[in-house]
């Protein structure tokens, strides 16, 4: 081992002991360069530091090979694995942006050599060390969904995404918005492709909360996939006293709509009765819909709409037959009608019943009575959850309060608002005995 | 050393044919998709893939199936195996296609999946069955048939034996009767009550 080396190794060794955690962060984090220059010696160094003790030193360690893209995959895998199994939590928890940065490379590597499936397990317990609380989103997260997405391999990434935020870690500075939208998009990416679409939509309105000054790529995208969700699921777009300001919401549709005009057009072809106008703008804007890999969902679209059709005759038909159905719905005939409709009976979208006898659809109400064990164990649900999330918000609203930047401002502003009475009231005075 | 693999190998297969039954599916799945996971450089043996993707199909979880068929390796997808098979079934499933499902399900299949194809093929028919009872008044027998993959004699008996009136060539099913539900606990449901009014008042 080269003597930098050594006596980088003695020097971790002697502040871990010491357990002075944070001026062996900042010796790690003046030590990069030398680690970069001395990379063919960095094995050694690794199997003389011990994975409990030493965690810290060998995250440097292994964050110096990553960055020189040295040694044999399979090996630089495993020890990466090794490392999350085994790293010492309150040790990390001073570097956490050296970590993140690590699993950042790691997630890198296995996407250029396809191998994401590899790295969900790791990253899944990565993010579970490293968090303060479920609730908390760091860089990771995002990564973990790039490599779901990558491997076609949802189920670890929608246990993540399904813990709603509540914090973000800020990774000594080094956490960025970037991260958030990605993993927020992703996120969407993968609520769509398990056709969760309340969800997907729920991720993709991110973009209309997160203050910005300038337009990125990734909104751009997540408001054209907004869009075809809209139409997909058939909702209005939220109302402007939705939980972000009317203002916000405005000024980003402005700003987004002219690079999404192809979508803009499909969501007015879609609100028109027949489905010409809305095959026509597909067939138009095919390429661009190709181009932006939306081309699923813009089939999806064209089946709602056709739902659409459907879900409308029940508003104002008790019974229909079934040719009557085709033809109003505009489908090719009976028989698709009838399969659309047992389509949408199984989704529990309409209800009716087909009477194959005489070729009739009757259409009934829901005969959901809100009475069933079932619809009171959800509305406990629901209640658990809300309350919860109250809780929440009041604990919030309880450290806003004690924040010394806060207060300095409330009693600021009350200060100015008296003085502020007063000249007011004196310049009054003032006037009123002028007149007088 | 031979013989104490072919040992573990036929321990894990009886295991694995054990639990494949509705009654554990939710942690056979769970085991099966760990073991996808950590499987070494990402690569599992082909009879995980297979029996994950039967467990999808007992779920009737058809999207989560369709992602495993795209990222199963190639080592997985020999023509004419238990996997690609597996799927087409499932993709017959989501076109709605039943006679086509039943007749694939008919095949033939390797020792660890016999039970498992089984169980689907009751499941599969009893869902068509309910989502019949619950969409149709009247109904051919012959698309009857179609739907629960059942000869032309066999089902009118099929009919009868849930209670649905038999009228020539027609079949009129009844929806299911409504489950009764046991009686709850008062005084937890007051407890959980005072608690929501509380939270609502404040």
């Amino acid at each position: 081992m080269s003597f930098p080396l050594e006596s980088f190794v003695n020097s971790v060794k002697t502040l871990s002991s010491q357990g002075n955690l944070s001026c062996l962060y900042e010796f790690l984090e003046n030590s990069s360069e030398m680690l970069s220059k001395n990379t063919t010696h960095l094995e050694a160094a690794l199997s003389s530091l011990e994975l409990g003790q030493h965690s810290l030193g060998i995250l440097a360690l292994l964050l110096a090979r990553f960055k020189a893209g040295a040694g044999e995959p399979a090996t630089l895998d495993r020890q990466m694995a090794e490392f999350v199994e085994g790293c010492a939590v309150d040790q990390i928890r001073y570097a956490p942006d050296s970590y993140a940065e690590l699993c950042h490379l790691y997630t890198k590597k296995l996407l250029e050599r396809s191998k994401a499936i590899k790295g969900l397990r790791v990253l899944q317990q990565a993010i579970a060390k490293i968090q303060a609380s479920p609730n908390q989103l760091t860089s990771i997260h995002a990564d973990l969904c790039h490599l779901a997405l990558s491997a076609k391999c949802f189920r670890p990434a929608l246990d993540v995404l399904d813990v709603d935020i509540a914090d973000i870690s800020k990774e000594n500075g080094k956490f960025e918005s970037r991260h958030l939208l990605l993993y927020y998009y992703y996120g969407g990416l993968i609520y769509t492709a398990v056709k969760q679409f309340e969800r997907a939509l729920f991720c993709f309105e991110i973009y209309f909360s997160v203050p910005s000054l300038s337009l990125s790529h990734i909104m751009v995208e997540a408001f054209k996939k907004h869009i075809l969700l809209t139409l997909i699921l058939r909702v209005e777009a939220p109302p402007p006293k939705h939980c972000y300001s009317e203002v916000a919401r405005t000024t980003m549709g402005r700003r987004i709509r002219p690079f999404c005009v192809p979508y803009v057009e499909l969501a007015t072809a879609f609100a028109q009765r027949s489905p010409e106008p809305l095959l026509a703008v597909v067939t138009r804007h095919q390429e661009q819909f190709t181009r932006d890999q939306n081309t699923g969902l813009v089939k999806q679209v064209v089946a709602s709409h056709n739902k659409m059709n459907i879900q409308r005759l029940t508003k104002t038909f008790v019974t229909l037959s079934l040719s009557d159905v085709a033809s109003r719905a505009q489908l090719p005939s009976a028989q698709k009608a009838e399969l659309h409709v047992l389509g949408m009976i199984e989704e529990g979208e309409i209800f009716a019943a087909i009477d194959q006898r005489d070729g009739m659809v009757r259409f009934q109400d829901s005969p959901e009575q809100y009475a069933a064990p079932e619809m009171v164990a959800r509305l406990e649900r629901e209640l658990a959850q809300i309350m919860a999330l109250e809780r929440r918000l009041q604990q919030l609203d309880e450290e806003i309060q004690l924040e010394p930047q806060y207060v300095q401002k409330a009693t600021k502003t009350q200060h100015e608002d008296d003085s502020g009475q007063a000249c007011s009231s004196s310049q009054n005075n003032k006037v009123a005995n002028n007149i007088m | 050393m031979k013989t104490t693999c072919m040992h573990t190998e036929d321990v894990m297969q009886d295991k694995c044919t054990e639990l494949i039954m509705l009654a554990d599916l939710e942690s056979t799945r769970k085991e099966l998709e760990k073991e996808e996971l950590s499987a070494p450089d990402g690569v599992a043996p082909s009879e995980v893939y297979s029996k994950l993707m039967a467990c999808y199909l007992l779920e009737n979880d058809l999207c989560s199936a369709k992602f495993l068929w795209k990222r199963a390796p190639a080592s997985a997808k020999e023509t004419d195996g238990p996997l690609g098979r597996l799927w087409s079934v499932g993709q017959k499933l989501w076109t709605k296609d039943f006679p086509a499902t039943y007749s694939v399900l008919r095949g033939e299949w390797p020792d660890y999946l016999q039970k498992a194809v089984s169980e689907l093929e009751g499941v599969i028919r009893e869902r068509v069955l309910t989502l019949v009872s619950r969409a149709y008044t009247s109904i051919t027998l012959t698309d009857l048939a179609a739907f629960a993959g059942v000869s032309a004699d066999q089902v009118a008996a099929v009919a009868r034996e849930r209670g649905w009136s038999v009228d020539g060539a027609v079949v009129g099913p009844k929806p299911a009767p409504p489950v009764i539900h046991g009686a709850t606990n008062c005084e937890k449901t007051l407890a959980v009550l005072t608690q929501y009014v509380s939270f609502l008042e404040n």
